[in-house]
C-alpha cells in the first residue's frame, strides 16, 4: 500500500516538472524565437510607408504628355521654348486682364531685368518647395521666374488684377505689389511668380 | 439489460446472509437464487463458490448484507470524533465483550441532534469465523466484495427520515420462517428480536405470532426504558393486517402501518444508502485491505494513464499553439519581403504622381498667396481721414512660410497742433491684423508749422513717416 501511494504521489508530483521540463520549456523557447521573428517582421513593416497603387486611369492621366495640368508647369528645354513660353504667359494674362476691364501699362520679369529706378529683386524668384519627395526622379529641375505688371488706372485695379489670376492657363503666384502716389511718380505694379521645369542644370 | 451487464461496483449484486443460507439478487433487486448454507466441513467454500460463480459474472461487485442472527449491534450516544478513534472506540467495545474471540467489527457515526454529543456510533460484530467461508467463496469465485453491511441499519436507512418522522418506532420485519423487531429511536437501533416462524406457517397464524411476540417484547421494552413506549409500529413483509390484530396492536398504543415495499425493496433501498465510505463495513480486515489496494491500484493506472493523456493533450496544445505562431511568423515575413519588393514600385508611383502632387501643391500655394496679399493690401491702403499714403510695397520674404514684407511711406495732416494723430490711428488699427507684426518706425519727422493755405487755418501740422513689417 505504502509503495503504491509513493508512487502515486511520485506520479502526480513529477508529472508536471517533466512537462515543464520536456514539453513546456522547449516549445516556449521556440514560441518566443517566433514571437521576436514576429515583432521585428512587424516593425520592419510598420517603417514602410504604404501608399495606393496607381489605377488605370490615373496612370493615362499622368502618363499623357499632353494632358492639359503638364502646360501648368511647363517643361522648358532652350532659349525657343522660353521664348514661347514667356509669350503665352504674357498673352493669357494680358486678355485676362483686358477681359478684367483693367489695362496694362507695361511689363518686365525677372528673365529680362531692367535697372532703372526700381529694380526686380531676383529674390522673388527664390523657388518654392516642389513637395516631391527627395527620393523621386524629377523630370527635370523646378525654377521660377517673376513678371511684373503695371497697371493703369485706380488703387482698385491691383485688387482685381489679383482676383483675375485664377483664369490665367498659366500658374501665376503673387509675390507682391507695389503702389506708388507722389506727384512726381504714379505706379501700381503687381508681381508674379511662374513655375517652369528646365533641364537639370539647364539655363535660368 | 442482463444482470451481468449492470453490474458496477456503485450498483453491485447483492448478497443477502442468512443463517439458512446466503441469497443472491441483482443490484435491481432480481432473485438470482439461494445458495444453501451446508454444514462446515472442507468442501463448503468450495461449493459457495461454484454457487457464486454459477449466478454471478466473473470480477462482479457484490454487496453483502450480514442478518446472521450472530450479528450483535450496539448504539452509543457520542461526541464527534475522527474515524479512526471510531473504528478504535468499536474495537475496545467489542474486545471488553468477546475477549480472546476473533470477531469482525464495522462501525459508522451518524448525526444525530437529540443525542448527548451530537452523534449516535453504531458497532457492529460477529465472530469472524463466521463469515470468512463466505469471503474465501467470494475470493475463490473472482468476485469484487465491496462491502458488507449490518441488516438493521440497512433497514433504518430505508425507513423515511427527517423532521416529521417518529423518533421512537418499531419495525416488524417478516421473512419465511423468520421474524425480527427492531427498536429505533433515532438514528439507534435500541432493541432487537428475533423470532422463528415454522414452517407451513399460514400468513394470519405467523402474524398472530408476531403480535404475541411484539406484545411481549414491547413489555420487556417498557420495563427497560422505564414506561416508554414506541408510538409507531411499521409492518414490512405483509399487505394488511387482520382488523383484530390492528385491534390488539392498537391497544398496545401502536399506531400500526403496513409497509408498502416488500422487505427486499427496503433493505435495497438501505443498502444503496450505505454504500459509502462513511457505511458501517463488516468485511474482514485483509478483504478491505486487498480491496483498497486494488482501489489504489486502479486510481495509480487512471492516475498514470491521466497524466499521459494530459501529457499528450497538453503537448498537442502547445505544440498547435507552436505551430500557429510559426504561421503567423512566416506569415508576416511574406508580407515582409511582398512590401519590399513592392516598395520599388512606390518609389515609380510616387515618382509617377510628382508633378501632379507638386502642380496641386503650387496651385494651393498660390491661392494662399493670393489670399494673404489681397488682405495684407487691404488693411494697409485703409488709411484714416487725415492721413495720405505715397508709397506702399508688399513683397513675399524667401522661406518655406512665405512672410509678407511690408512697407508703407505718406504724410499725416492734422487739424490740431497734436500732428502724429492719424498716424496713431493707423498703426493702431494695422497691429489688429492677425499675424501682423510691425518694425519700429523709423523716418518720422514732424513739423507743425506748416502753411495750409486755405482761410480760415493758419497753420496745419504734418508728420511725414515710413512704416515696415511682416505678415507671418
Amino acid at each position: 500500500m505504502k509503495r503504491l501511494r509513493t508512487l502515486l504521489i511520485l506520479l502526480l508530483g513529477l508529472a508536471p516538472v517533466l512537462f515543464w521540463l520536456l514539453v513546456w520549456r522547449p516549445a516556449e523557447a521556440r514560441m518566443a524565437a517566433n514571437r521576436a521573428r514576429i515583432a521585428e517582421a512587424e516593425a520592419r513593416l510598420q517603417e514602410l510607408p504604404r501608399y495606393t497603387p496607381l489605377s488605370a486611369e490615373e496612370m493615362t492621366l499622368l502618363e499623357d504628355p499632353a494632358a492639359p495640368w503638364r502646360q501648368r508647369i511647363p517643361q522648358l528645354q532652350g532659349d525657343r521654348d522660353r521664348l514661347a513660353h514667356y509669350q503665352r504667359v504674357v498673352t493669357d494674362l494680358d486678355q485676362a486682364f483686358r477681359r478684367g476691364g483693367l489695362r496694362i501699362h507695361g511689363m518686365r520679369s525677372s528673365w529680362d531685368p531692367i535697372h532703372a529706378s526700381f529694380t526686380l529683386d531676383r529674390a522673388l524668384a527664390w523657388g518654392p518647395s516642389t513637395g516631391a519627395p527627395l527620393e523621386t526622379q524629377q523630370a527635370g529641375t523646378l525654377q521660377a521666374w517673376v513678371l511684373e505688371v503695371q497697371l493703369d488706372g485706380p488703387t482698385a485695379g491691383l485688387f482685381e488684377g489679383l482676383d483675375r489670376l485664377g483664369a490665367i492657363p498659366s500658374l501665376l503666384e503673387p509675390v507682391g505689389l507695389r503702389w506708388e502716389a507722389t506727384p512726381e511718380r504714379q505706379a501700381r505694379a503687381l508681381w508674379l511668380r511662374n513655375l517652369i521645369l528646365v533641364p537639370p542644370a539647364g539655363p535660368r | 439489460m442482463t444482470p451481468r451487464s449492470r453490474s458496477s461496483a456503485r450498483h453491485p449484486f447483492l448478497l443477502f446472509l442468512e443463517d439458512h443460507g446466503a441469497r443472491v439478487l441483482t443490484p435491481d433487486g432480481l432473485d438470482l437464487g439461494l445458495i444453501r448454507d451446508t454444514p462446515e466441513g472442507p468442501g463448503r467454500r468450495t461449493q459457495w463458490a461454484e454457487e457464486l460463480r454459477r449466478l454471478l459474472p466473473k470480477g462482479a461487485s457484490v454487496q453483502a448484507c450480514v442478518g446472521l442472527s450472530s450479528l450483535s449491534v450496539q448504539c452509543q450516544e457520542t461526541p464527534p470524533m475522527p474515524a479512526k478513534e471510531a473504528l478504535d472506540v468499536a474495537r475496545r467495545v467489542v474486545a471488553t465483550e468477546n475477549p480472546g474471540e476473533p470477531m469482525l467489527v464495522g462501525h459508522a457515526l451518524d448525526v444525530d441532534a437529540e443525542a448527548r454529543g451530537g452523534h449516535v456510533h453504531w458497532t457492529a460484530y460477529l465472530p469472524a469465523s463466521h463469515l470468512s467461508g463466505w469471503a474465501s467463496a467470494l475470493e475463490a469465485a473472482d468476485l469484487d466484495w465491496v462491502q458488507a453491511s449490518a441488516w438493521p441499519r440497512a433497514l433504518l436507512k430505508a425507513l423515511p427520515q427527517g423532521a416529521d418522522a417518529p423518533r421512537d418506532r418499531v419495525v416488524l420485519a417478516l421473512a419465511p420462517q423468520l421474524g425480527r423487531l427492531l427498536f429505533f429511536r433515532g438514528p439507534s437501533l435500541v432493541l432487537q428480536r428475533t423470532f422463528r416462524l415454522s414452517e407451513g406457517l399460514s400468513l394470519e397464524d405467523s402474524l398472530e405470532l408476531s403480535v404475541e411476540e411484539t406484545a411481549r417484547t414491547l413489555q420487556f421494552y417498557k420495563q427497560k426504558f422505564r414506561g416508554t413506549v414506541p408510538g409507531d409500529l411499521v409492518v414490512v413483509g405483509a399487505a394488511s393486517l387482520p382488523e383484530a390484530l390492528d385491534r390488539r396492536l392498537r391497544a398496545l398504543g401502536l399506531a400500526t402501518s403496513c409497509a408498502p415495499e416488500s422487505l427486499d425493496d427496503l433493505l435495497l433501498l438501505g443498502l444503496a444508502q450505505e454504500r459509502s465510505p462513511q457505511g458501517l463495513d463488516l468485511r474482514p480486515g485483509h478483504v478491505q485491505e486487498s480491496h483498497r489496494r486494488r482501489t489504489l491500484k486502479a486510481v495509480l493506472v487512471l492516475a498514470a494513464m491521466g497524466v499521459l493523456v494530459a501529457f499528450i493533450l497538453g503537448g498537442g496544445l502547445v505544440r498547435g499553439r507552436e505551430k500557429a505562431l510559426e504561421a503567423e511568423a512566416a506569415r508576416v515575413e511574406a508580407e515582409l519581403t511582398r512590401r519590399l519588393a513592392s516598395d520599388q514600385g512606390r518609389l515609380r508611383v510616387v515618382a509617377a504622381r510628382s508633378p501632379l502632387l507638386r502642380l496641386r501643391a503650387a496651385e494651393q500655394r498660390a491661392a494662399q498667396s493670393t489670399e494673404r496679399i489681397s488682405r495684407l493690401a487691404t488693411s494697409l491702403f485703409s488709411a484714416p481721414p487725415g492721413l495720405e499714403l505715397e508709397k506702399v510695397e508688399i513683397q513675399q520674404h524667401p522661406g518655406p512660410g512665405a512672410d509678407l514684407a511690408f512697407q508703407v511711406s505718406g504724410t499725416a495732416l492734422t487739424e490740431s497742433s497734436f500732428s502724429v494723430g492719424p498716424l496713431a490711428g493707423y498703426v493702431s488699427d494695422l497691429q489688429r491684423l492677425s499675424g501682423l507684426a510691425l518694425d519700429p518706425l523709423q523716418e518720422v519727422s514732424v513739423s507743425d508749422r506748416i502753411q495750409a493755405g486755405e482761410p480760415g487755418v493758419p497753420t496745419r501740422a504734418l508728420t511725414r513717416f515710413t512704416l515696415s513689417g511682416r505678415l507671418r
